[in-house]
């Protein structure tokens, strides 16, 4: 198996940028509901994962 | 949303997550994983489709204000952080769940050595830090050095089956003797260095062998014999989740 993890990918020029507001977003949730980030964060920090899939 | 549904309930996730159908919110904000076939065939795994559409696997920390103020991003999709490292290294906050620390000491310091995680899954980032306490009245030196002298140094043995990253040093400060033009560069007190490590099979439990190197030196008496301490930190394999482990 390799092992290579490091790929030079640059991360500061990918996606929002340290500093920024990040965008608003609504999007259905786990029970279909329709949920604003923003919103549901009420003023607190929030982490905000991507993940690469709930299915595999 | 039946696939999170599921997940959510079989994970016992009570947080929120967004289906993003078509992917079309990892697309709006450039952070499609363009690289995703490149790294299947870096690893030796056939291509395939419905891998296309993922991002790039990590995390933006958000202000209460909604900005950003991290992101903590991995180059390859099968490589992730610890929560702990999330809450420590993101947050500033202090987790109560990583490894228990091993402790040693030697002339003029006490060192003890710790990981994120008292275990491992393959391809998680785990962050060792190694917490260092200089004894009142002695300095450790760090670099740039001068010839001759011997700087402080942490080391992880090399093992097979982990995949060891850079350690990160504080700042030294410069130290001034009298009557000497030159700064030397110095440690005091407590210091931590941190290194990440990732262990890329999930075959068994592992010891991770830290050594640190340095010469306690005082301005007063001048420089103690260079010394060297050794730490055995164990960490436990942990069965992913979903599928047995991989040996």
């Amino acid at each position: 198996m390799t092992t290579q993890l490091e790929f030079g990918i640059d991360f500061t020029a990918i996606g929002p940028a340290v500093g920024e507001r990040f965008p608003d977003v609504v999007l259905p949730d786990q029970h279909g509901r329709h949920v604003d980030l923003h919103q549901v964060r009420n003023g607190r920090r929030a982490l905000v994962v991507f993940h690469r899939s709930a299915g595999w | 949303m039946d696939v999170l549904a599921a997940f959510a309930a079989k994970q016992g996730i009570t947080y929120t997550l967004f289906s993003d159908q078509g992917s079309k919110l990892i697309r709006d904000l450039g952070l499609l994983n363009e690289h995703v076939y490149e790294h299947h065939a870096a690893y030796g795994i056939p291509k395939r489709d419905h891998h296309w559409g993922v991002p790039y696997p990590g995390v933006f920390l958000l202000d209460a204000e909604g900005r950003v103020t991290q992101k903590r991003f991995q180059q390859s999709y099968r490589e992730r952080e610890t929560g702990v490292a999330v809450l420590e290294r993101g947050f500033g906050l202090a987790s109560s769940a990583h490894g228990a620390p091993v402790r040693s000491q030697a002339q003029g310091i006490r060192v003890a050595a710790r990981l994120d995680s008292p275990a491992y899954r393959a391809f998680q980032r785990l962050w060792l830090t190694v917490d260092i306490e200089i004894d009142t009245g002695l300095h450790v030196y760090g670099q740039p050095i001068a010839d001759g002298l011997i700087p402080l140094t942490v080391e992880v043995t090399p093992a097979e089956g982990r995949s060891d990253g850079t350690p990160e040093f504080p700042r030294p400060k410069p130290h001034r003797l009298a009557g000497l033009d030159e700064a030397f560069y110095t440690y005091e007190g407590k210091i931590a260095v941190t290194q990440p490590l990732t262990f890329i099979v999930d075959a068994a439990d592992a010891v991770v062998e830290v050594v640190v190197r340095y010469q306690a030196c005082s301005d007063e008496l001048g420089c103690l014999m260079p010394q060297t301490v050794t730490l055995q930190v164990p960490v436990q394999v942990q069965d992913h989740i979903d599928r047995p482990r991989q040996r």
